[in-house]
C-alpha cells in the first residue's frame, strides 16, 4: 500500500512538473483582468449614469430573494474605459408600500479580498416587491463629500421558493427579529461551519445587528423520525464579522430542518422551541435538502 | 485438541461429531457410503460438527460460529484465502460463496492455535480445502448428483467431473439449488426463506517437473433472490469470483520438504433487496462490495524431531456498503450515507510452528504469529461522517497484533492428554472500528463502530482426555477463554436514532474483560459388527465483565444417534435437542429458548446398474413435525418441520 501510495506520489509529481514546465513556456504571469474577477458571478443589473457605470452581480442565477442575499459590484469610470480600484461605494434599499416605506438589515459596502474592482455587501430583504409594492436601492460613489455618481434601481425581490433560509419573528420582548441563514450553502455529510445574521427592528428605516444573543441549532430528519447528529454547536456572536458562527453536523445527505431557538445576552427565549417526542420541530427553523 | 482424529477412518467421516479439528470428507469428495445426506449444503455439514454451530436468519448463508464465538472473532479461509464477506449485516458469510461438491474437506481449528492462515482470529478457524484430483495415474470421473426434498420444494442438481494424469489434472463442476418457502413444524410456510443458488467451480494443477507444479482455482458463485425471513430486507443478489494461482515445490531438500506459495484475489458484490416486502417503512438500497488480494508463501520442514511450518502471509482488503433511503415525500432528495466507508485494511504477519515430537509419548507444538495492519477509511465523506463522532481520530491507523500458543500430547496406550495454553490479540472488525448506522434487528439497535478501539486479546486454555478402544471411545474436552478488552456494543443514549422504530444506538467498546467456557463429552460405541452408536453432550457458558450473559451462547445441548452400516446398505436414526436456554442475554435481545428434541432417520443403498453406480439416500429430518427454534435462530423463526428428501449420485 505504501510502495503504491509512493508511486502514485511520483505520478503526480511528474505529471505536475510537466503541466509547470509547458504552462511557463507559453505565456509568463498573467495580468487579472476586471472580467477574470467576477468568473462565476452572474451580472443582475447594468446601471449607467454619468460617466460611470455600476455593474451588480451575484451569485446564483435568478432574482434577488427575500432573505439574505450577497451583492457584488464593480464600477467603470465610462472616460477612461477602467474600472475603479478605490471606490468609496454605499447604498441605501428602500421598500415603497402604497401606505408608507421602510427599510431593511443590510450592510456596508467593503472590497473583496485580493481583488482590485470588486466590492461585496448583502441585503436582507423581508418583504418581496410586486408591482404595486417595489423596493428601491440607491448606489453612491463618493469621493469626500463630493457625489460622483447616484443611481436608483428597482429590483426585482421574489419569495424564495427554495428551502427556508430566513425567518423574521416577533420576539417575546414585543421586538422584531430578522434572521438570515449565511452559510451552508452547499452543506456536505459532516461537519459544518453555519452562520447567520441577526437583526432587529428600531424603526421604519433602521435595522441594527443584534450582539451577545446565541442561536441554538437542532438539526432533524423528519423522514427519519427526527433523527438528529451529535456534537453541534449553537452559533454565538462574532464580533469581527457581525456574524454568528458556529458548528453544524449532517450524517447524511438529504432533507434536514434545523430548529433553532433565540435566546438574548441575559439567555432568556426570544423564539424557539426544543424538540420533544410530542414538539417535533419548533417554530422557527431553517431548511437543507441536498 | 483432536485425538480421535489421528484413529479416524472413512466410518469417522463429516457425520461424526467426535472429529474436532479435523473433518475429512473422503479422497474424492464427499464420502457418499457413510453421509445420510450427501447434498446438504456446507452449513448442514458444518453444524454437525462439536464446536461449530450455526447463527441462522433464514433458510440459506447460515453464520458459522466456534467455541460460541462468531465471524469478528473467528477467521474462515478458502485452501488458506483470506476472504471477507460484503454485507453488513452479516447475510453473506464466506462459506455462502461455496458448494460442498467444492470440497475435499473442511479442516475446524479450535481456538488460538486453530489455522496457520488465520488473521485476527481468537476463537479458532475454519479452511475450506478445494477438491483437487492431483497427479495420479491417469483418470476420468464423472458424476452426477441430484437430490429433491419435499419442504420447500427444494431442487438440487450437479454436476462435476475430475482429471488426473501424472502431468495435469482438473477438477470442474457446475451446481444448483433453488428453495421456494420452506415450512415450520405443523404447516406453517415461513415467508421470505427462499432462495437459489449457481455455483461454478474449476481447480487445476500443472506439472513442471517431479517436484515442481502449478495450481490454479476458478470459482464463481450467485446467489440470487435469497430470503431472510428474520431480517427486514431480502438479498437480491450475491455474487462471488474466488480465483488463485500457486506454486508448488516438493522434496527441496533434506531439511525442506514442502514450499508453496499462493496469490489470489477475490471479488463479492451483494445487493439487498426490500421491494418484495409489504408494508416497508421506506425503501432503501443497500449494496455492499468487498475485494481481497493476497497472498501466502509456506514452507514445511523437519529438523531432527522437530517438523516446523513458516509461513508468511499479506493481504489487502477493501469492504464498502452505503445505504440510500428514498423519502416518502418524493419531494425531498434521497438521504445517502456509506455504512462502511471504503473500509481499506492492510495486514502482513509471519508465522512460526514447531511440532516437536519428544518421544513415542510425548509431542509439545508451539505456533506464534506477530502481524502488522493498517486499516482506514479511503472515503473522505465517510471521514468526515466519523470525525463528527471521533474528532481527534486520523483516518488511517496502524496496530501490531500477536499471539503464541504452545500444546502438549501425551499418549499412554489407548489414552490421550492434552493441555494447551495461548494468548493472542485482534483488531477490531471493519463494522466494530467504522461501521455507522448498522441496524441490527436482533436487539433492534443501530450500531456504530469506534476507530480508536483497543484490540481485544484473550487468554485460553484447553484441557482434552480420550480414550479409543477397538469397540468404543470417550472424550471429553474443554476450553476456557479469558478476553481483555472485548469488544461489544453498548448502549450510548446521547445518540439519536435513526431507524424508523429503533431502540436506540450502541457504540462498539472494550470491556474490561469477558470470558467463555466450553465442554464436550462424545462418545462412540460399536456393537453387533455394525451398529455404532454415538452421543455427545455440549455445555457452554459466557459472562461479560459484571457476570451477566454474553449473546448467541449455546445452551446445554445433546444429540444420540444409532447409524447401521453394511457395505452397499447404510441406516441411521438419531435425537437432537437442547434443554431451554436459561442464561439468555436480554440486553442483546435475546429471550428464554425453550428446550426441544426432533428426530431424523435416513436410509441409502449403492446400486450396481452395468457400470453406472448410482447411490441413493432418502431420509426424513424432523419426523415428528416440531415446531421449534434454537437460541442461534434470528428473531427465533422456526427451524424446517418434517422434510422428506431423496439424493441420487450417479458416477458415470
Amino acid at each position: 500500500m505504501k510502495l503504491i501510495k509512493k508511486y502514485k506520489s511520483i505520478f503526480f509529481a511528474i505529471l505536475g512538473l510537466t503541466i509547470l514546465l509547458t504552462s511557463c513556456n507559453k505565456d509568463d504571469v498573467k495580468e487579472v483582468t476586471a472580467a477574470d474577477e467576477v468568473v462565476g458571478l452572474q451580472k443582475v443589473d447594468t446601471l449607467i449614469k454619468g460617466n460611470y457605470t455600476f455593474y451588480i452581480y451575484k451569485k446564483d442565477t435568478g432574482n434577488l430573494v427575500v432573505g439574505y442575499n450577497e451583492v457584488y459590484i464593480q464600477l467603470k469610470n465610462n472616460v477612461t474605459g477602467k474600472y475603479v480600484e478605490d471606490a468609496t461605494l454605499s447604498w441605501k434599499p428602500l421598500m415603497h408600500m402604497t401606505m408608507m416605506s421602510h427599510a431593511c438589515p443590510y450592510s456596508t459596502i467593503s472590497k473583496v479580498a485580493d481583488t482590485k474592482t470588486l466590492y461585496k455587501g448583502y441585503f436582507i430583504f423581508i418583504m418581496a416587491s410586486d408591482d404595486m409594492e417595489y423596493w428601491e436601492v440607491t448606489y453612491d460613489y463618493t469621493s469626500g463629500k463630493d457625489t460622483l455618481a447616484e443611481v436608483t434601481n428597482r429590483p426585482t425581490v421574489v419569495q424564495s421558493t427554495g428551502k427556508i433560509r430566513y425567518k423574521s419573528f416577533k420576539g417575546v420582548d414585543n421586538t422584531s427579529y430578522f434572521l438570515a441563514l449565511v452559510e451552508p450553502t452547499t452543506p456536505k455529510v459532516g461537519t459544518n461551519d453555519i452562520t447567520a445574521y441577526l437583526y432587529k427592528k428600531v424603526d421604519m428605516l433602521t435595522f441594527n445587528p443584534v450582539q451577545n444573543y446565541t442561536v441554538e441549532i437542532d438539526p432533524r430528519m423528519p423522514d427519519m423520525e427526527n433523527h438528529t447528529s451529535p456534537s453541534n454547536v449553537n452559533l454565538t456572536y462574532d464580533s469581527t464579522t457581525g456574524l454568528y458562527k458556529g458548528k453544524l453536523n449532517l450524517t447524511m445527505t438529504g432533507y434536514w430542518k434545523i430548529n433553532l431557538i433565540v435566546r438574548d445576552a441575559s439567555n432568556t427565549i426570544q423564539k424557539g422551541d426544543s424538540i420533544t417526542s410530542t414538539t417535533t420541530a419548533s417554530s422557527i427553523y431553517f431548511e437543507l435538502d441536498f | 485438541m483432536n485425538f480421535l482424529a489421528i484413529a479416524q477412518n472413512k466410518a469417522d467421516s463429516i457425520k461424526s461429531r467426535e472429529l474436532k479439528e479435523v473433518v475429512v470428507t473422503g479422497k474424492t469428495g464427499l464420502d457418499s457410503i457413510n453421509e445420510s445426506k450427501p447434498l446438504s449444503s456446507i452449513d448442514e455439514h458444518l453444524q454437525k460438527l462439536s464446536n461449530v454451530n450455526l447463527i441462522k436468519r433464514g433458510g440459506y448463508a447460515w453464520e458459522p460460529t466456534i467455541n460460541n464465538m462468531a465471524t469478528e472473532r473467528i477467521s474462515v479461509t478458502i485452501d488458506g484465502m483470506k476472504i471477507f464477506c460484503a454485507c453488513t449485516d452479516r447475510m453473506d458469510p464466506v462459506t455462502s460463496y461455496v458448494e460442498i461438491l467444492n470440497l475435499d474437506n473442511i479442516h475446524v481449528g479450535s481456538g488460538l492455535a486453530g489455522n496457520l492462515h488465520s488473521s485476527n482470529s481468537i476463537g479458532g478457524g475454519l479452511d475450506l480445502k478445494l477438491q483437487k484430483a492431483g497427479f495420479h495415474a491417469q483418470k476420468l470421473n464423472v458424476t452426477l448428483n441430484s437430490a429433491y426434498e419435499t419442504n420447500g420444494n427444494y431442487r438440487i442438481i450437479g454436476s462435476g467431473l475430475a482429471y488426473s494424469s501424472l502431468k495435469f489434472y482438473t477438477n470442474a463442476g457446475v451446481f444448483y439449488r433453488k428453495s421456494d418457502d420452506y415450512k415450520a413444524g405443523g404447516n406453517s410456510t415461513v415467508d421470505f426463506s427462499q432462495f437459489e443458488k449457481l455455483n461454478l467451480f474449476t481447480n487445476f494443477g500443472y506439472r513442471l517437473s517431479a517436484q515442481k507444479s502449478i495450481q490454479g482455482t476458478v470459482i464463481y458463485d450467485v446467489a440470487s433472490n435469497v430470503g431472510y425471513p428474520a431480517l427486514t430486507m431480502d438479498v437480491k443478489s450475491a455474487k462471488g469470483l474466488i480465483t488463485s494461482l500457486s506454486y508448488r515445490q516438493e522434496n527441496i531438500s533434506e531439511v525442506f520438504f514442502s514450499w508453496e506459495t499462493k496469490l489470489y484475489f477475490n471479488n463479492i458484490i451483494h445487493i439487498m433487496d426490500d421491494t418484495k416486502r409489504p408494508n416497508v417503512a421506506m425503501h432503501m438500497d443497500m449494496p455492499g462490495k468487498s475485494r481481497t488480494g493476497g497472498y501466502y508463501s509456506t514452507l514445511n520442514g523437519r529438523v531432527g524431531k522437530h517438523n516446523f511450518v513458516i509461513s508468511h502471509d499479506s493481504y489487502y482488503n477493501q469492504s464498502s456498503a452505503e445505504m440510500t433511503m428514498y423519502p416518502k415525500d418524493a419531494a425531498n432528495k434521497p438521504m445517502f450515507m456509506y455504512t462502511w466507508p471504503d473500509i481499506r485494511t492492510f495486514n502482513a504477519g509471519l508465522t512460526l510452528d514447531d511440532r516437536y515430537i519428544i518421544d513415542l509419548k510425548n509431542t509439545l507444538q508451539v505456533t506464534t504469529k506477530a502481524s502488522f495492519q493498517r486499516d482506514g477509511v479511503e472515503s473522505t465523506f465517510g471521514y468526515n461522517t466519523l470525525q463528527m463522532y471521533y474528532p481527534d481520530m486520523t483516518q488511517y491507523q496502524n496496530r501490531g497484533l500477536w499471539s503464541v500458543s504452545g500444546k502438549y500430547t501425551h499418549y499412554l496406550q489407548d489414552i490421550q492428554l492434552k493441555a494447551g495454553v495461548g494468548y493472542g490479540t485482534r483488531a477490531p472488525s471493519p463494522t466494530e472500528a467504522y461501521g455507522f448506522y448498522l441496524y441490527n434487528s436482533f436487539d433492534n439497535y443501530e450500531y456504530i463502530g469506534d476507530p480508536q478501539l483497543k484490540n481485544e486479546s484473550s487468554v485460553e486454555g484447553n484441557i482434552a482426555f480420550g480414550l479409543t478402544k477397538p469397540t468404543y471411545s470417550i472424550s471429553l474436552d474443554g476450553s476456557y477463554f479469558y478476553f481483555s478488552n472485548y469488544i461489544v456494543g453498548k448502549p450510548n443514549t446521547s445518540l439519536s436514532t435513526m431507524t424508523i422504530g429503533a431502540s436506540g444506538v450502541k457504540v462498539y467498546q472494550n470491556l474490561n474483560h469477558a470470558t467463555i467456557f466450553n465442554a464436550n463429552l462424545n462418545t462412540k460405541y460399536i456393537f453387533l459388527k455394525y451398529f455404532h452408536w454415538l452421543n455427545h453432550l455440549g455445555y457452554s457458558l459466557g459472562q461479560d465483565n459484571k457476570n451477566n450473559p454474553l449473546p448467541l451462547i449455546a445452551p446445554f445441548s445433546y444429540s444420540t444417534s444409532l447409524d447401521y452400516v453394511n457395505k452397499k446398505f447404510s441406516a441411521d436414526v438419531d435425537l437432537q435437542g437442547a434443554t431451554k436456554q436459561v442464561n439468555y442475554s436480554a440486553e442483546y435481545g435475546e429471550d428464554l429458548t425453550p428446550a426441544y428434541f426432533i428426530v431424523n432417520t435416513s436410509v441409502g443403498y449403492d446400486f450396481i446398474f452395468g457400470h453406472v453406480a448410482p447411490t441413493v439416500k432418502i431420509g426424513i429430518e424432523n419426523v415428528l413435525d416440531r415446531k421449534y427454534s434454537t437460541y442461534a435462530d434470528w428473531n427465533n423463526i422456526p427451524r424446517k418441520g418434517r422434510n422428506v428428501y431423496i439424493n441420487l449420485k450417479i458416477n458415470l
